[in-house]
């Protein structure tokens, strides 16, 4: 296993860099980053050039990506165009607040999706169980944006009009009262639920899916026959061997969400990354949206890497050493 | 008991009565409505922006409208604009004209004299060595300023003591009173708080400031507040402001709705229908500055030094302007609220008066176009020479009003046999530079629907139309990007540029516009509405006839009832 992680460790590099290649080539499509300075005449050609220059854009892109790259692997992550800060210290300053969000999505998802696939791996042919795969089916089909702004209509609009008790309808806290934990916890209920929506549809019926395949196997039987049954079958020998493609896929799930609840970010104000990648890739702030596509990449990889020592860790029966 | 008229009791009682009658009318007036007319002071509210700023001074952050919202709640201006688009004193005593020698006649030389008693948030005096400073501060290619029109222009600033200065320009520059001492660019930067400091670090959180407010947090990506300054007067009402980034216009009239915001700008038309009939909420909607506008590429795309094959034709331009209902688009796209536009100064004092708007006439459309040549085709399209009628219209992608206004446009159009194909872009991509091969300013367009304006209050226009603005490989800035080239034009605009007195430059910018005007060399659709919703308790909100300003320019006179 020390060698497995080692050589996929080791593999990480060659990877970035052709990340970083093709990065760097996609983020010259997100436009001009001075685009924003030439509308309406205001800024001189002089300023102009002297902008460019600042920027580094006077150079030719393959030496750009040559100042970058030597940069970055001195740990330098690079300065915004557009607010002239450190890109990392903008990302760790958003970060934590898209991993308050990833963090109660995960949490709610799991609670919930579990129960769910078990309830419908159990009772498969139940009315409930019909019910709850028609709703994973709508949840599959509902825009995340529409979802969005139909809980803040009804949730944060409707309910305040009808004088009953309403949730806020954005952002991560009430600037007017301050930043409280309680207040967080209110403003999270609604993102969350978007978020959870699609993950619990999803998780519950992978859960299913492999718990009925579980429960037909042999062993299976034969614990039933010695007289096991309900609960202890199901959690301890069922679920053990069900539950674990279900968690090596959640943490496969984890790293985009940190940058791709891009929409719910936008929707429900959250200061998180997702919204930030937005805001700039408007501005075509290459340092930025290259320090996100990095900061991305090697979360999937890191992940990718946990995903696969989970699922030896669950499965004694695979092994990743050579012979 | 005496009698005072016919019929009339006049005794002690009644009288009392009366007062007592009288009294009890004005205490039930004061529980009705007891916040009629006096600001209250105290309070704090929420606004929304939907852009971050990345810096909170103009000097080097970006000129977005939410971002000098707050830029004007923090940095007073020497003059401010009323809503008519005349300079008022505000830290200056007066503002500088011909007629009271604060001009020189030559226009090269000009006298400021600053209020006695004005003073930054921290106490200090405001004095003319913080002008002087700024413009160092503007023309120091180390600061990297984005903007030094006007600045750049000074030749000298020589002190007379704290309140006072002449300045002296390296040639006459008309509008250098209304974009160095009145616009967004206009305000002055602390020398005794900056003066060693990196600028830039600094203009993210700026802790002195000459505005009614001053600056407390950033919170990046969450919101930026400010509270009065104790300094500034008038004093402002409120104690505080909060201005809250939400980047999505539903979230924001959802959230103006709950109650979670007190005031939302940078909204559409469309959205002030969205709000009527809420009862805790008011629009407020003025014919701005900005004009939604269509540019008529005058070059071939594929081949800029060529002329373009169809738009050169002034009548195929006035046969597009004929056949756009534009009054169909004010009235039934965007609620009636907004105006058909005439010319790009229409909401200016500067505008011509003489100039009316071209009402639709589908008829004289096509009888300009048979005249030019477009015979109606088999397939209801125009034919000339075996080549249809097309053209590409382009605006920016994701732009909701814009892209259900084109397939309108697409329609009326077709009517008089134009094909019009929409092509949209990012406005990245749309508005990037030449460097960068953007499409408005590479000329590969025909068609560009997008807003624009006057550069803050000045009504100088020349940088779409002046000939030696055109976009090429050999001028890259140049804004010109249609490439129009009217040596009459160019004219109007050297007359109107070289001088400052005041009457002289109207005359030639009324032939400025009335050129533009008869050539059709742009398509002015309608007048945007600068829109502010706010919630029914906030009040003292006025418009300000400044394209960057608009409805935030007197925050210090907002107050809110308790």
């Amino acid at each position: 296993m020390r060698r497995f992680i080692f050589r996929r460790t080791v593999q990480f590099v060659p990877l970035l860099f052709i990340i970083s290649l093709v990065g760097f080539a996609a983020v010259r499509f997100t436009g001009d980053p001075l685009a924003v300075y030439l509308q309406g005449g205001r800024v001189s050609p002089e300023v102009l050039a002297a902008l460019r220059a600042r920027f580094g854009l006077d150079r030719p892109p393959f030496l750009q990506y040559v100042y970058w790259l030597v940069a970055f692997v001195r740990g330098d992550w690079g300065v915004s165009f557009v607010t002239g800060q450190g890109v990392l210290a903008m990302i760790a300053q958003r970060l934590p607040n898209s991993l308050v969000l990833l963090a109660s999505v995960t949490v709610t998802t799991l609670v919930l999706a579990v129960p769910v696939g078990i309830y419908a791996a159990v009772r498969p042919q139940s009315r409930l169980a019909n019910v709850l795969d028609a709703v994973a089916f709508l949840a599959f089909a509902t825009p995340t944006f529409w979802l969005g702004i139909l809980l803040i209509l009804l949730f944060a609009v409707q309910f305040k009009a009808w004088h009953l008790p309403s949730l806020p309808a954005g952002g991560m806290f009430d600037t007017r009262t301050g930043l409280t934990l309680g207040d967080v916890l209110r403003h999270l209920i609604l993102p969350t639920t978007v978020l959870s929506v699609v993950g619990v549809a999803r998780y519950s019926r992978y859960l299913r899916a492999s718990l009925v395949e579980v429960l037909h196997e042999d062993y299976i039987r034969t614990a039933r026959a010695k007289g096991l049954d309900g609960r202890a079958l199901l959690i301890r020998h069922a679920m053990r061997n069900a539950a674990f493609p279900v968690i090596t896929l959640a943490l496969l799930d984890i790293p985009q969400l940190v940058s791709f609840a891009v929409v719910t970010e936008q929707v429900f104000s959250w200061p998180g990354v997702g919204q930030m990648l937005v805001q700039h890739a408007f501005r075509a702030d290459y340092p930025l949206l290259m320090g996100l596509l990095m900061a991305t990449a090697i979360l999937v990889i890191a992940f990718n890497l946990l995903a696969d020592i989970a699922y030896a860790f669950f499965d004694p029966r695979i092994t990743y050493e050579a012979g | 008991m005496k009698r005072g008229g016919v019929g009339v009791p006049r005794g002690p009682f009644f009288r009392g009565a009366q007062v007592l009658v009288a009294a009890g009318m004005l205490v039930l007036a004061g529980v009705i409505s007891p916040t009629l007319s006096a600001p209250q002071s105290g309070g704090a509210i929420v606004a929304a922006i939907w852009q971050e700023p990345d810096f909170l001074s103009w000097v080097v952050g970006d000129p977005c409208y939410s971002c000098a919202s707050i830029m004007q709640a923090l940095f007073e201006p020497p003059l401010q604009i009323d809503n008519a688009g005349n300079l008022v004193p505000s830290l200056l005593e007066t503002v500088p004209t011909p007629q009271n020698g604060g001009i020189s006649a030559d226009g090269k030389t000009i006298k400021i004299k600053l209020k006695q008693g004005v003073k930054w948030s921290d106490g200090q005096p405001i004095t003319v060595k913080d002008f002087i400073y700024t413009w160092k501060l503007v023309t120091d290619k180390e600061t990297g300023a984005v903007f030094d029109q006007g600045w750049s222009d000074i030749a000298s600033i020589t002190p007379q003591g704290d309140l006072q200065a002449t300045i002296q320009l390296k040639q006459v520059f008309a509008p250098f009173v209304y974009k160095t001492l009145a616009d967004h660019y206009a305000p002055w930067m602390p020398e005794h708080a900056v003066a060693g400091k990196k600028f830039r670090d600094w203009a993210r959180a700026p802790s002195v400031v000459s505005g009614p407010f001053k600056f407390v947090e950033f919170v990046s990506g969450d919101h930026i507040t400010v509270e009065r300054n104790p300094y500034f007067m008038p004093r402002a009402y409120l104690d505080r402001i909060t201005f809250k980034l939400v980047t999505d216009r539903s979230a924001m009239i959802a959230q103006l709705k709950a109650g979670g915001l007190d005031a939302g700008i940078v909204l559409s038309e469309p959205d002030v229908i969205s709000v009527k009939g809420d009862p805790s909420l008011v629009a407020y909607a003025e014919p701005g500055n900005n004009v939604e506008l269509w540019l008529l590429n005058q070059r071939d795309p594929q081949d800029l030094s060529k002329p373009h094959p169809i738009l050169t034709d002034r009548r195929v331009r006035q046969a597009l302007l004929y056949g756009v209902n534009r009054q169909a688009i004010a009235t039934n796209m965007l609620g009636g609220i907004a105006k058909v536009a005439v010319t790009i100064l229409d909401n200016s004092s500067w505008f011509n008066t003489a100039l009316t708007p071209v009402p639709s006439d589908p008829a004289k459309a096509g009888s300009l176009l048979d005249e030019a040549g477009w015979k109606m085709g088999a397939g209801g399209i125009r034919m000339k020479d075996g080549k249809p009628l097309q053209l590409t219209h382009s605006t920016t992608s994701g732009n909701q009003l814009r892209e259900q206004m084109q397939v309108v446009v697409q329609q009326q159009l077709k009517q008089i046999g134009v094909d019009l194909v929409i092509k949209d872009y990012r406005p990245a991509e749309l508005f990037g530079s030449w460097a960068n091969n953007g499409v408005q300013f590479r000329g590969r367009f025909d068609i560009i629907q997008l807003g624009d304006s006057i550069i803050g209050a000045d009504p100088d226009f020349s940088h779409f139309f002046f000939t030696s603005q055109i976009t090429s490989a050999n001028n890259p800035s140049g804004y010109n990007a249609s490439g129009v080239s009217d040596p009459q034009l160019d004219q109007a605009f050297t007359c109107e540029l070289s001088t400052s007195d005041v009457a002289k430059r109207k005359a030639c910018l009324n032939t400025a516009q009335k050129i533009v005007y008869d050539q059709v060399y742009q398509i002015y659709l309608y007048d945007r509405t600068d829109i502010l919703i706010a919630n029914k308790k906030l009040h003292g909100i006025k418009h300000q006839a400044n394209p960057v300003a608009m409805w935030l320019g007197n925050t210090g006179q907002w107050w809110v009832e308790k």
